[in-house]
């Protein structure tokens, strides 16, 4: 497959997903927006090194290089001055069918920690597996497992919220 | 499956999606090499807007500090740096200081805690180095490093524990005074000056200076207080929020029979559970800081 058909494949397949997960980690639509053109910039530039990979590693390598992203903004000056409470009155529209209960649960996940938000992202919204949660975040499984149980508790202990069989 | 979680994130941002143009436009950067210009936002302005500002304010009032504020400071940080003291237990001696040439010599002596008991420490300055040494350097480290207020020597450990058990403190401290009374205080001033100062006149630094209102060109009492901030807080690590929930014990204006006018403050801040007492005196004009201090143990 050619680069830019591939780049093209891989915006359409997790473009939304890429643009959600960093809404939830930047709380700013704009600041999303911007991570998802720096994440498939630096796919676009990388995909060289991407070979031979099956599909679910070439959505842990993506995901890994947004989760990167993501962290590189939270560091730089420009996310230092994001007011969450006001970011989260500028959210963007919701489901016509959203809970009160489905929105307090999404609020609780903007709130989390970051390291636990980023195990939740990637474990309960791309439902990577909890290997794939480990390589993208280059910590143990160990590690994932901790996170999750911390951000679970964090959560409120929903029976369906607890760590899938693998 | 826990789909309480994927399906709250997905319902929450069900607007939220790369739309036709959007993605178009994704590619055009992307396959261009186009980086992100970050976009401003208004609340990102404003708060951008508001740090500019205080940077300016803080600009305005950069702190300068005399040579002999100077030379306390660093001898201060030299203390901490050698003997681990805190500017808490330092606060129980009084900085005497002498120049000579490029050469500055500080001594810490306490007017309250026996000199036998605590030392006196001194360190000696040039341009670019900081000596620092104690009384009792020559003293086994072992007598007091581990000990407790019965130590016949009290270090950094003893001075801390004083801080927070002043009335066990009090009582060795005393005894140590009723075997062996001290000298009167060669630093002390003479008394017959003190005597016969005027009512609006007090003694500080070996000159006499009077109350006075700031006039034209004098700094205003929010732009002193501002400038004690800054060097209490820098010299003393303390925060803003301790510094502002501190209480000013005093807040004079002074004019010198030297010449120029100065403002003096004192401060008592709560930290860790101890009381600060913070004083400055500075340029009343300019704000150059001329003198800082904490007391903590009583050596007023």
């Amino acid at each position: 497959m050619e680069k830019e058909q591939r780049l093209e494949a891989w915006l359409t397949s997790y473009g939304d997903a890429v643009l959600r997960m960093c809404y939830v980690y930047l709380a700013d639509r704009h600041l999303a927006q911007d991570a998802v053109q720096d994440t498939f910039l630096k796919v676009w530039h990388h995909m060289d090194r991407f070979e031979g990979r099956n599909e679910a590693s070439e959505k842990t390598w993506i995901m890994r290089i947004a989760i990167n992203t993501c962290k590189d903004y939270r560091r730089s000056a420009w996310f230092k001055h994001v007011d969450l409470a006001k970011a989260l009155e500028d959210m963007p529209l919701a489901a016509p069918d959203t809970t009160e209960e489905s929105r307090a649960l999404f609020m609780d996940v903007m709130r989390l920690p970051d390291k636990l938000k980023q195990v939740i992202l990637l474990y309960h919204f791309h439902n990577l597996t909890m290997a794939q949660t480990a390589d993208a975040l280059r910590i143990s499984r160990q590690a994932v497992q901790y996170r999750l149980k911390k951000a679970y508790q964090l959560l409120g202990d929903l029976p369906e919220r607890s760590v899938r069989d693998e | 499956m826990n789909k309480p979680i994927t399906d709250c994130i997905s319902e929450n941002l069900a607007g939220l999606y790369i739309t036709p143009a959007h993605h178009q436009q994704l590619m055009q950067n992307i396959t261009g090499g186009t980086k992100v210009k970050k976009k401003l936002t208004l609340s990102l302005i404003m708060a951008l807007a508001f740090i500019l500002l205080a940077v300016t304010a803080l600009a305005a009032i950069v702190l300068t500090r005399s040579p002999q504020a100077d030379a306390l400071a660093r001898a201060r940080k030299a203390l901490v740096e050698k003997y681990g003291l805190t500017h808490a237990t330092l606060g129980n001696f009084s900085a005497f200081d002498k120049q000579e040439g490029d050469q500055w010599t500080v001594r810490f002596t306490s007017g309250f805690l026996h000199p036998s008991l605590v030392g006196e420490y001194k360190v000696i300055l040039d341009k670019n180095s900081a000596q620092a040494s104690w009384s009792f350097d020559d003293v086994d480290r072992a007598t007091w490093e581990k000990a407790g207020l019965e130590s016949p020597v009290w270090g950094q450990p003893q001075l801390a524990q004083a801080l927070s058990n002043p009335e066990a403190a009090d009582a060795i401290n005393m005894k140590r005074y009723q075997e062996n009374p001290t000298p009167p205080d060669p630093n002390m001033p003479d008394p017959k000056v003190l005597e016969g100062l005027d009512k609006d006149a007090s003694y500080w630094n070996g000159e006499i200076v009077r109350d006075a209102t700031p006039g034209q060109g004098d700094l205003t009492r929010e732009q002193a207080l501002e400038i004690a901030y800054q060097a209490f807080a820098e010299d003393f690590g303390l925060t803003r929020a301790e510094l502002e929930a501190g209480t000013i014990n005093h807040a004079n204006f002074h004019t010198r029979d030297s010449g120029g006018t100065l403002w003096g403050f004192g401060i008592v801040i709560e930290k860790d559970g101890m009381l600060m007492d913070c004083g400055i005196m500075m340029d009343g004009k300019t704000g150059e800081v001329l003198y800082t201090n904490v007391i903590t143990g009583g050596n007023g």
